[in-house]
């Protein structure tokens, strides 16, 4: 589904993404950054799926979740959704459109690339904030834990496939994958959060 | 029977969804359900055979997925699967139904978004085409990405002789992932020997109407309507819309010309049967599309129903600093040109990149991709060897325009076919082997002659656009009248749109300006469809823009008044550059004034004063600072950014003054292959350019052999490697072996995120930088010593 409503993005964000650390940006700078800011909320389609799966067994190295193949490994994940009966898995991302923008950005002038780079980095975690409200409201009144991907702790980034998979991703939403588990279009995110009370 | 006769019903059933009915009959999770053809043959043949029995005329084998990518780590080959899948479908529809080879996308993104190549997407259609012999059609459905799907097609074309159906995913936007558009998907595969075009999956068809309305719009072909039943639940995945409520809203769509007509997720076999009776009493209800001339890029259409401006930029003819570029494989000064041509106004591109010294044929394919990676504008590809035109025409993202053939046999027999092939526009330029005519009669007959051949080889008129040649007013003054005349007939008796390159008027005058708009005009009024211009002139395209208003093309002004009132930037910030320094516009990426002050200094310092005395100095502080901590990396590449606008000014003047331009080094540096995170090495590129070294940048997903060959080549003594994700460090890796085994002098630096200098001595790296300020550092102590 299509995530609306978010007409600007979280700017302190994008410049601690940037490397300013804290120091403030000149009014160029933010003058070109909201140019940016502009021609980026213009063509970023922001769209997520998700699936709600039953928490099947809690292994000796993983979670196992019912109707999937997806096998979370790891004891991060374990101690998330300890206590969860069921899992959310979702996946995020911006559209080629956004990816397309920043090459012709960075052809123009790199400093603007970079710019909407950071811009879209900030962006699709605003998607993802979005996107786990949206869920919430669907499921009715559920506790939803932190959201947590492939490649943080020890949830591998090799399940990064599994994971698009299990919501059909790519064709719900087209975010492919490359050979080297890079996701395309490049601003996406998968993740999993644990569901509290849900179904009772 | 087949295909064809089949085409004489009314109606055309396929079938409906086959992965939700392979769920529903107990297929395990995440089981690839190709492999089912081998594993559990008889689960396949419930699903085919149930759709025979509600009516299908075409079914499809289980072979959706069924490319080796998709196989990889299964053990199988799609040869090993394909045979089997069709065999399994033709047992279950027997003389009941056709049987198609189901082609889905291969699963990887085409370059420029992702790192499948053409080529590559080619060879994973041709390869499950190949084993096809059993299919009855070939059916490319769900197809995203038209780049991918224009592979598909050739490949399906190149390698069988079965009908070609073809059919995308579109949201309810009406654009699919990609960005894909119905018109754009039928101006591209229209010409393309395909015989059916639509759209499944998605939504229901209620959501899809909009959609489906533009097929009805703009397609000629037989219309495919193979929608999914409303959306599935997140939580159970089971679809919305009920057979019946499905069968309803398909009818809606006959009156928009539907003709071959199935269901895809969700859709179970009674969807079929229900669909097929409600179809029963009703008449194939053929659309009537509008005729345009149009051309395409991936996303934009750009239809020729108004003036549309051709702009003539990228093109080395008489321009020191483009055939410097093209000499020295700079494809971003390219890109420079492309944009700011699209910013100026031009409705296409023209591609030129011949020059003595280059191979044309690899830089147009290079170039062609690089622009179709950065704008939507469509292309037109300007050569006259039908080898480069070939090549261009083949990986090009749409539907192009060819320039040019021309009356003489030659051009004609061996241009044309290619037109054709590709189904490309082509501009006929009104000579022959005896030369431009002088009256406009004898160009008006080259032009008839050269629509009679187009139309022999089945080319429409719509893609015939004929060029009545400019001729320079002060030398030829009596012709000038003769070209627009014979425009005006071309325009007139023969119904084709016109071309014209409208500069080479004033060639030789002075106050050029004032004799090409007004030419420019006289031109649109006889006819003029495709001004061949500089858009950046803003006199030039202000006079498409002022002449589509006068002559009501541009309803209620609007495109007039959008670009010359409100917010018009460009006019309004005038520099002011007497008022502030190089180094303060330099710091704040100022490009205009940089450049401005740059171009004025260069009145009275020479162009190596001002770079060694100016603009290295103002560098060397903004990396002091850097590595200081007092400003950060933003402020670094803004200053780099606003240097790079002084030193092109620079270039220019050194190429103008035929003077030596002398690097200080010549550096190889690439994104390992698999990633595609370049913005860092990006940004050391820029730096590095700054500091007078001469980059080569071979990109992004850089396979290792690319950059030992490249070394080698052209004896490059400092290669710098990036690699942003743990997953491609060893590529870089490998990249950094076969360096050192093929070219053992080489020097090798790496920088990206996940690097540390411990990792990049580890995988054989000489140095390790960690931004793009150490990398400047490091190539300049390797360079003094």
């Amino acid at each position: 589904m299509n995530i609306t409503g978010i007409n600007e993005i979280n700017k302190r964000e994008a410049y601690r993404y940037m490397g300013f650390r804290g120091s403030t940006p000149s009014d160029s700078f933010i003058a070109m950054t909201l140019e940016c800011e502009k021609k980026l909320l213009k063509v970023a389609k922001p769209k997520m799926v998700y699936r709600v799966f039953e928490t099947d067994d809690f292994t000796d190295d993983g979670v196992k979740l019912k109707g999937s193949s997806l096998f979370l490994k790891g004891q991060n994940i374990k101690k998330l959704l300890g206590g969860c009966r069921h899992a959310g898995i979702f996946a995020a991302t911006l559209g080629v459109g956004v990816d397309t923008l920043i090459r012709q950005l960075e052809a123009a002038d790199i400093t603007s690339g970079f710019i909407a780079d950071n811009l879209a980095s900030a962006l699709i975690e605003q998607v993802c904030d979005q996107t786990e409200k949206e869920i919430a409201n669907a499921l009715g009144s559920v506790t939803l834990t932190t959201r947590f991907s492939c490649g943080y702790g020890d949830l591998p980034l090799e399940s990064q496939g599994e994971f698009l998979k299990a919501v059909d991703a790519t064709k719900e939403i087209g975010i492919c994958m490359t050979d080297t588990l890079i996701m395309i279009p490049r601003k996406s995110v998968t993740a999993v959060m644990g569901i509290k009370d849900y179904g009772f | 029977m087949d295909f064809k006769t089949l085409l004489e019903k009314d109606f055309i059933f396929l079938d409906g969804g086959f992965g939700t009915e392979l769920q529903r009959l107990g297929m395990e999770p995440g089981e690839n359900p190709v492999l089912l053809n081998v594993k559990n043959p008889e689960m396949i043949k419930t699903v085919i055979s149930s759709y025979v029995e509600a009516g299908s005329d075409i079914v499809t084998a289980n072979t959706f997925g069924c490319n080796s990518y998709k196989l990889a780590g299964s053990g199988y080959k799609p040869c090993d699967i394909i045979p089997k899948a069709l065999e399994i479908a033709k047992e279950c529809a027997g003389d009941k139904a056709l049987v198609a080879l189901d082609l889905s996308p291969v699963g990887k993104l085409c370059e420029p978004n992702g790192t499948m190549t053409f080529e590559e997407a080619y060879e994973y259609y041709k390869e499950q085409i190949v084993c096809a012999d059993l299919a009855d059609v070939i059916f490319l459905e769900t197809q995203t990405d038209l780049y991918e799907l224009k592979a598909g097609v050739l490949a399906a074309r190149e390698n069988s002789d079965k009908p070609i159906l073809c059919s995308m995913t579109f949201e309810e936007s009406g654009r699919t992932f990609t960005g894909c558009d119905p018109i754009s998907m039928i101006t591209t595969l229209e010409g393309l020997g395909v015989s059916a075009l639509g759209l499944n999956c998605s939504r229901g068809p209620d959501e899809l109407i909009d959609v489906i309305k533009e097929f009805s719009k703009y397609c000629s072909l037989p219309i495919i309507v193979k929608p999914n039943a409303g959306l599935p639940d997140p939580v159970t995945g089971l679809y919305s819309t009920d057979a019946e409520t499905f069968a309803e809203q398909m009818a809606k769509t006959i009156p928009l010309g539907a003709k071959i007509v199935g269901g895809c997720c969700g859709t179970k076999p009674e969807y079929i049967s229900l669909l097929k009776k409600c179809f029963e009493n009703e008449r194939y209800q053929k659309n009537t599309p509008e005729q345009i001339s149009a051309v395409c890029s991936n996303s934009k259409t750009v239809v020729i129903s108004c003036p549309r401006i051709i702009g003539e930029r990228i093109n080395p003819t008489g321009k020191k600093r483009f055939k410097e570029a093209l000499l020295a494989n700079d494809v971003d000064y390219i890109l420079a040109q492309a944009i700011e041509q699209a910013d100026a106004g031009a409705d296409i591109l023209d591609v030129n990149v011949g020059l003595p010294g280059v191979d044309e044929k690899e830089m147009m394919v290079r170039v062609v991709k690089a622009i179709q990676g950065i704008t939507d504008l469509p292309l037109q590809i300007d050569s006259t060897n039908p080898e480069v035109i070939e090549a261009a025409l083949r990986i090009y993202n749409g539907k192009a325009i060819v320039n040019s053939v021309n009356g003489e046999e030659k051009s004609l027999s061996t241009v044309l076919p290619i037109v054709k092939k590709y189904s490309a526009a082509v501009v006929g330029l009104a000579l022959d082997e005896n030369g431009i005519p002088k009256s406009a009669d004898e160009r008006f007959e080259i032009a008839k002659k050269i629509l009679n051949r187009a139309r022999e080889l089945g080319i429409p008129d719509k893609d015939v656009y004929i060029d009545c040649l400019t001729l320079t007013a002060s030398a030829e003054q009596e012709g000038v009248m003769q070209t627009l005349e014979a425009l005006g007939r071309v325009h007139n008796e023969l119904g084709l749109k016109t071309v014209l390159g409208v500069s080479n008027i004033s060639f030789g005058l002075p106050n050029r300006p004032l004799v090409n708009q007004n030419f420019l005009t006289m031109a649109l009024t006889y006819g003029l469809d495709l001004p061949i211009i500089n858009p950046n002139i803003e006199g030039m395209s202000g006079a498409v823009r002022a002449f589509k208003l006068l002559k009501g093309y541009d309803k209620n002004s609007t495109e007039f008044i959008a670009a010359y009132s409100g917010d018009n930037s460009k006019a309004a910030s005038k520099p002011q550059s007497n008022e502030i320094t190089l180094s303060y516009a330099v710091s704040n990426g100022l490009k205009i004034e940089a450049k401005q002050i740059t171009q004025n200094l260069l009145s009275t310092k020479e162009p190596l004063e001002i770079v060694n005395g100016e603009l290295i100095p103002i560098l060397d502080k903004a990396g002091d600072d850097f590595e200081k901590g007092k400003i950060f990396l933003p402020q670094l590449i803004l200053a780099a950014s606003g240097a790079q606008a002084c030193f092109e000014v620079i270039k220019n003047e050194l190429s103008k003054t035929q003077q030596e331009n002398v690097s200080k080094g010549r550096i190889i540096i690439a994104t390992v292959k698999g990633d595609v995170h370049d913005i860092g090495k990006n940004i050391v590129k820029v730096i590095l350019q700054n500091y007078g070294f001469a980059v080569i940048d071979l990109g992004k997903d850089v396979p290792p052999e690319v950059v030992v060959d490249t070394a080698i080549k052209e004896n490059i003594k400092l290669v710098g490697l990036s690699a942003l994700m743990t997953t491609t460090l060893g590529a870089m890796e490998e990249t950094i072996k076969l360096l050192k085994a093929k070219k053992p002098d080489t020097i090798v630096w790496v920088g990206g995120a996940v690097l540390t200098p411990e990792y990049a001595k580890k995988i054989g790296a000489d140095y390790y930088t960690k931004d793009a300020k150490e990398s400047a550092d490091l190539a300049k102590k390797i360079f003094s010593e």
